[in-house]
């Protein structure tokens, strides 16, 4: 290796490492897990808890392909305006929390189960976490469903 | 910031250059409220440090190697809920997936080498239908060119996923760039966010020698 590069490689080591140390004194949170997403648009204002969607859990399961074109999820947190009418209705998540793929609507728990207040986001993506949060709360007009 | 990333990227591994960006919006974002701060930016910094293996210090959307979170201290679940041990433990569930240079999650892998079979339609009685052929994308600069490569990505998604809603299907139809899809356009729609991050690993990527690299 060249000094100069020598150099550089040195200097941005010594940039990560004062990066990281800053960080482990800053209180952070550990946070969730393999693309969740936090579904927040009504159900703080309900009084429950945030709902979690695990990707990593589903895409075990099923490909992409199954939620995001034949169920027609669109790719946006938050933007397909889920409700339990619709879920029960056998839309979203209602196609297959059903009782007949899947366990069915009453597990409550299992779904809400984020902390209260916590916004809906896109868990740890880059563009939430290098740019802006990119997620606004829908309108109170749009909550009539 | 294209120009810190075509310097010195491609020779030295992980890019240097590009983690001098990183880290410097790093060191920026901290000051902001309610942004985690971002660590990635440490490439001294490896999980493989002694003692805070329960410490998940990264705060990805992906944990890698090593590093365990229960979910009740994951930040999003709330420990209060009962319900939260009910649900599987990612890594628990994960812990034999093979992994990439980076040590995230290698899902192509994981799907050819049979560990998953992730059902094709609700039921299962549908079947996906892979193309094979890649994109070259040319306009990298001094870092090697970018294969797409529609198989891997035609046994997870359907060509409607993509088209024409984020890519125009007409080579070279589309102005891509780096900041766009750390932005979240194009590439970045899935990488980054459930696919492999933009910001690690850009190997996997950039995969195809680019002549402008062998003069060097
Ligand atoms: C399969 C997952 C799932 C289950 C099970 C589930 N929910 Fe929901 N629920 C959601 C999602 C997703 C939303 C949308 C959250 C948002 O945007 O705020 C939601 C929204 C809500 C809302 C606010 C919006 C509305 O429709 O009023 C309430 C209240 C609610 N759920 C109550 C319940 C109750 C009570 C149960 C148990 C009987 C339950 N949920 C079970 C996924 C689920
Ligand atoms: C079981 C259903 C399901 C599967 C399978 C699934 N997703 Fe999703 N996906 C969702 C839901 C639900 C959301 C959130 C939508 C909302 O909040 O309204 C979402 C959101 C997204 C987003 C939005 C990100 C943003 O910008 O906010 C992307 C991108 C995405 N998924 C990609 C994928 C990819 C790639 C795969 C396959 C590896 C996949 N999903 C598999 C259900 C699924
Ligand atoms: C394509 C079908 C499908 C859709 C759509 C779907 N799920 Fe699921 N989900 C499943 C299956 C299958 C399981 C596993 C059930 C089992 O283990 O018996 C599951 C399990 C879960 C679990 C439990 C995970 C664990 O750790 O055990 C949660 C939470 C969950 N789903 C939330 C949601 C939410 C919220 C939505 C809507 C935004 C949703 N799901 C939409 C099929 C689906
Ligand atoms: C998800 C795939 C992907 C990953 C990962 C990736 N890139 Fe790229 N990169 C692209 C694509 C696509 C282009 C656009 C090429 C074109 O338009 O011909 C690009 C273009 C570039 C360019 C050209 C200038 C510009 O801004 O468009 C540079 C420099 C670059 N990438 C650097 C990097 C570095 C450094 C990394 C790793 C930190 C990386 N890339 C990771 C897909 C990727
Ligand atoms: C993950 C996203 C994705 C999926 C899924 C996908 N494509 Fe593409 N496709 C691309 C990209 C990216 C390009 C390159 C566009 C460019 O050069 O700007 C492309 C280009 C094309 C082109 C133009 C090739 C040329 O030489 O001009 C065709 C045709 C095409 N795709 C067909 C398909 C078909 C058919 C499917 C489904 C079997 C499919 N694509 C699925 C991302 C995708
Ligand atoms: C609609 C979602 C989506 C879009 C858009 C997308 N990808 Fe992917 N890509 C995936 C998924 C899902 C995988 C599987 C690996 C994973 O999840 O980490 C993948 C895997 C890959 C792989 C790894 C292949 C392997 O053999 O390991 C490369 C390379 C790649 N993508 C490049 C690109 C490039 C370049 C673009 C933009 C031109 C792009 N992708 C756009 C979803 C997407």
């Amino acid at each position: 290796m060249s000094s100069k590069i020598k150099r550089n490689v040195l200097k941005s080591m010594i940039i990560g490492v004062l990066a990281y140390m800053g960080a482990l004194g800053v209180p952070q949170p550990a946070q969730a897990e393999y693309a969740d997403v936090v579904i927040n648009n009504y159900a703080d204002a309900a009084g429950m808890r945030p709902a979690v969607f695990p990707h990593w859990f589903h895409r075990i399961r099923f490909r992409c392909k199954v939620c995001h074109a034949d169920l027609g999820f669109a790719f946006k947190a938050g933007g397909n305006k889920i409700t339990m009418a619709k879920i029960i209705d056998g839309k979203f998540c209602g196609a297959c929390h059903n009782g007949e793929i899947s366990w069915s609507v009453e597990n409550c728990a299992m779904c809400h189960s984020g902390n209260p207040g916590t916004p809906t986001h896109f868990h740890g993506s880059t563009v939430q976490r290098l740019i802006a949060p990119a997620y606004k709360p829908l309108k109170a007009t749009d909550t009539k469903k | 910031m294209t120009q810190a990333m075509n310097q010195r990227s491609q020779k030295i591994l992980p890019a240097w250059g590009w983690w001098h960006v990183v880290a410097f919006v790093a060191c920026f974002t901290f000051a902001l409220p309610g942004n985690a701060a971002d660590i990635d930016a440490a490439p001294a910094a490896q999980s493989s440090e002694p003692g805070i293996t329960a410490v998940w210090s990264r705060g990805l959307h992906f944990q890698t190697e090593g590093e365990v979170v229960p979910l009740a201290e994951d930040g999003i679940h709330d420990p209060d809920n009962d319900a939260v041990h009910l649900l599987q433990e990612p890594y628990e569930s994960m812990a034999d997936f093979p992994r990439d240079s980076q040590g995230i999650i290698d899902w192509v892998q994981t799907l050819r080498q049979g560990l998953i079979d992730p059902r094709m339609s609700l039921n299962g009685d549908d079947i996906m239908y892979p193309v094979d052929f890649d994109i070259i994308f040319k306009n990298t600069g001094s870092m090697p060119h970018v294969r797409f490569p529609h198989q891997q990505h035609t046994e997870w998604l359907t060509c409607a996923n993509c088209h024409p809603l984020i890519f125009i299907p007409q080579k070279g139809g589309n102005p891509i760039s780096m900041s766009a899809i750390i932005q979240g356009e194009y590439c970045g729609v899935c990488h980054g966010k459930v696919a492999f991050p933009p910001t690690m690993n850009c190997g996997r990527c950039h995969s195809v020698p680019n002549q402008a690299n062998l003069r060097r």
